[in-house]
């Protein structure tokens, strides 16, 4: 059974199809015509066709799609809740859905009763749920009120006490939809961990998300699902990547493409694909400021196209909250150079500081540099801060390494700026665990400032791909 | 079957757990509590009482009239009440059924096990009339639990049936209803079994319920044996009725997820 040639998961020519017909119910009227020797006719709805897909133990694998895609109907077969309509399925192992947090919870029961009631269905025995309750309450961190009816709590209570038990059921195979979109950031941190640890313990884990960081920082391999058929499958950078590309094209994002490299601009921030893998990270490439009061970033501003070519764009965005213009010209000068030109202008007297433009990059990049040090980025990252591996260096240029994807050397990566305007303060760092991801950030080196109308402060910067050398030229030239 | 009935018996700590719930939901947050397992029958009974002591008399197997009805109403009202909660169970645990996979059947067994809850309170005030009315029991009122067992297994095979059913046409439930109304008259509950005339105690009889009935009524009140063609035939026709309506339900199940 434990055999690794032997998938866990095996999936071949599956179909599941849906009735669609007055609410999906059959209705008595059917029954007296079919007595009657009339036919039936039903409208019917393909969710899945063709479905072939095998996991292996330990694997952990990710499906990825947009809404009406088959993704749930997927994870429905695979908990056997409902049965496929056509195809062969074999699953090996004690199988942990986990397709809604809470499922089957009783408002009037108190959370002690609700734990032992779904614990019972989803297949733990009471003596099983005996030793296991206080671990169970211990991690759901409701302790105090776990005596209380669950209709007195709040929904994040909810779904607490649900992933709780549901991780603590032991399976081989964990079955994931979106749980880890709900809850506050602490509990979403949390339930990314244990996935993690399930994942370290050797456990098969399929997970659906909408929220391709968590599928990155987890999964190893993905099933992109499209109208109920898998259109792509393979390494998890390269899936979520070119899924991202066919979102952006389908939306009508702003996208440059120039030999191996494609920029795509997306509301304030720009994402950067090479040979279709993305090598930026989350918010991508953006910028921020600081106010009296908060943090402004660029994706919160209008952003309106002022005019594109083949290689070149040029967009201006505006703030609501404080009268400052900001312009991007940004300009695939080469098949492995970024010429972006940021201009920050005050329409009237403004007061800001920490201006930064940040190059957030995927964690696959292991090692940064600048001119005058190099080091590898810490592979832990803390929970609550970011951990900075440079402060205040004063440069002209850092990057970071390439890497090996799945047999492909992936190009480091570098970024210089110059301002005419003052100094600029270069930081390489490891964010926050939740974003997983090394930031190189170029920040105006000026505190808090008062600028009249009509300043304009502009900052040149410039990002190249290393192909060969990966970037290490840089410092051997120095030496 | 065996099989499956190896799975229930590995879910039936489920079994055990669902119905505990169904039965402190029931009584948890209403002001009288358990009280309503009293009530409920407590009332029927009275007004039948009523209507069958003074206006309409049924002579002396029938007397004393109130507990005479009571052993029959008691088991009567536990079929009714554990039909009408396992033919929606189902549906009523249909986000439970679409997310979660286990064998679908604990849901409607769980709602009669649950109802026997209610059945064992209300067997209190049976003894109470019993010794009100000085009835005397012989020893034939350990057949009791042999009619208590042939009810359920009844019980199990018609819900089972019914409630597998209502997924797929929603009309089952109105249907059950006017069922209900129709075997109440057609079964000895508030009348003695003497009315029915010769010809037609045979036919009478193919009815299940009305051989439960007669033994649960031979056991505790007549003090004597039920008629054992009665009981055979009763005891074979609830067995079939079991198997049938768990192949039914099974028959059926591949359908619930996608229809509830």
């Amino acid at each position: 059974m434990a055999n690794a040639n032997v998938p866990v998961i095996q999936l071949q020519g599956i179909g599941k199809r849906y009735l669609l017909r007055q609410d999906g119910r059959y209705w008595f009227r059917d029954l007296l015509r079919r007595a009657t020797g009339h036919r039936i006719e039903h409208n019917h709805l393909w969710a899945l066709r063709s479905i072939d897909i095998d996991v292996f133990k330990g694997e952990t694998v990710g499906i990825i799609g947009e809404n009406g895609s088959g993704k749930t109907t997927l994870l429905r077969l695979l908990c056997n809740v409902t049965p496929p309509t056509e195809g062969v399925m074999t699953i090996r192992g004690r199988v942990a859905g986990l397709l809604e947090l809470g499922a089957g919870f009783h408002p009037y029961l108190t959370g002690r009763e609700n734990l032992y009631l779904n614990g019972s269905i989803l297949g733990l025995t009471k003596r099983e749920m005996d030793q296991k309750f206080d671990q169970i309450v211990e991690f759901s961190g409701i302790a105090p009120f776990i005596d209380q009816p669950v209709k007195n709590y709040s929904s994040g209570m909810y779904v607490r006490l649900g992933f709780a038990i549901a991780v603590h059921i032991d399976p081989d195979i964990l079955v994931i939809d979106e749980v880890l979109a709900v809850g506050d950031a602490e509990f979403q941190q949390r339930s990314k961990s244990k996935i993690l640890e399930f994942r370290d313990l050797g456990k098969t884990i399929v997970l659906v998300s909408h929220d391709l960081t968590v599928i990155r920082d987890v999964c190893s391999r993905a099933y992109w699902l499209d109208r109920g058929e898998i259109r792509e499958q393979g390494g998890i950078e390269q899936v979520t990547s070119s899924y991202i590309l066919s979102f952006a094209s389908r939306l009508g994002f702003l996208t440059l493409s120039r030999g191996p490299v494609t920029l795509v601009f997306e509301k304030g921030k720009l994402i950067l694909f090479w040979n279709g893998i993305e090598l930026t990270k989350n918010s991508c490439l953006s910028t921020f400021l600081m106010t009296q009061t908060s943090w402004l970033f660029s994706e919160q501003a209008w952003w309106e196209v002022e005019n594109s070519s083949e290689w070149r764009f040029t967009a201006v965005g505006r703030w609501k909250l404080i009268p400052v213009e900001q312009r991007w010209t940004v300009e695939l000068s080469d098949e492995d150079e970024i010429l972006w030109t940021h201009e920050l202008r005050a329409v009237h007297d403004v007061e800001f500081t920490n201006d930064t433009i940040n190059l957030r990059l995927t964690d696959r990049y292991q090692h940064w540099w600048t001119g005058t040090q190099d080091g590898d980025f810490p592979s832990e990252f803390l929970p609550s801060a970011a951990q900075r591996m440079l402060i205040d260096a004063v440069d002209d240029a850092i990057g970071a390494r390439g890497f090996q994807l799945g047999g492909l050397s992936v190009p480091g990566i570098s970024l210089q700026a110059r301002t005419p305007d003052g100094l600029l303060v270069f930081q390489v760092l490891n964010t926050e665990s939740h974003l997983r991801s090394r930031d190189l950030q170029v920040t105006r080196a000026a505190g808090m400032t008062r600028y009249p109308a009509g300043t304009v402060l502009q900052t040149q910067v410039r990002i190249r791909l290393h192909v060969t050398g990966n970037g290490a030229e840089h410092l051997t030239r120095r030496g | 079957m065996s099989h499956y009935l190896k799975a229930l018996i590995d879910k039936r700590e489920v079994l055990l757990f669902l119905a505990l719930k169904d039965i402190k939901i029931r009584f948890k947050f209403s002001t009288l509590g358990f009280t309503w397992a009293f009530i409920s029958p407590l009332a029927t009974m009275i007004i039948l009482s009523l209507v069958f002591s003074f206006i309409v008399r049924f002579g002396p197997d029938a007397s004393p009239y109130p507990v005479f009805l009571l052993v029959a109403l008691l088991p009567w009202t536990y079929f009714q009440l554990s039909l009408n909660h396992a033919t929606t169970s189902l549906l009523d645990n249909s986000n439970l059924i679409k997310k979660v996979y286990f064998p679908r059947e604990i849901i409607p067994l769980g709602a009669i096990i649950s109802n026997l809850f209610d059945f064992s309170v209300s067997l209190l005030i049976l003894g109470v009339f019993f010794l009100a009315f000085g009835q005397p029991l012989t020893a034939w009122a350990l057949l009791f639990p042999v009619a208590l067992a042939m009810e359920i297994v009844f019980t199990a095979g018609i819900a089972l049936f019914l409630s597998g059913l209502t997924v797929v046409y929603r009309d089952i439930k109105y249907i059950k209803e006017l069922l209900l109304l129709f075997w109440f008259y057609a079964s000895p509950v508030f009348y003695p079994e003497s009315l029915i005339p010769g010809w037609l105690r045979p036919f009478y009889f193919l009815n299940p319920m009305a051989g439960i009935l007669h033994v649960f009524r031979a056991s505790l009140f007549y003090g004597q044996a039920p008629s054992w063609p009665v009981f055979v035939y009763t005891l074979i026709a609830a067995v079939a009725m079991l198997v049938w309506g768990f192949r039914m339900f099974k028959r059926y199940e591949p359908l619930y997820a996608d229809l509830v």
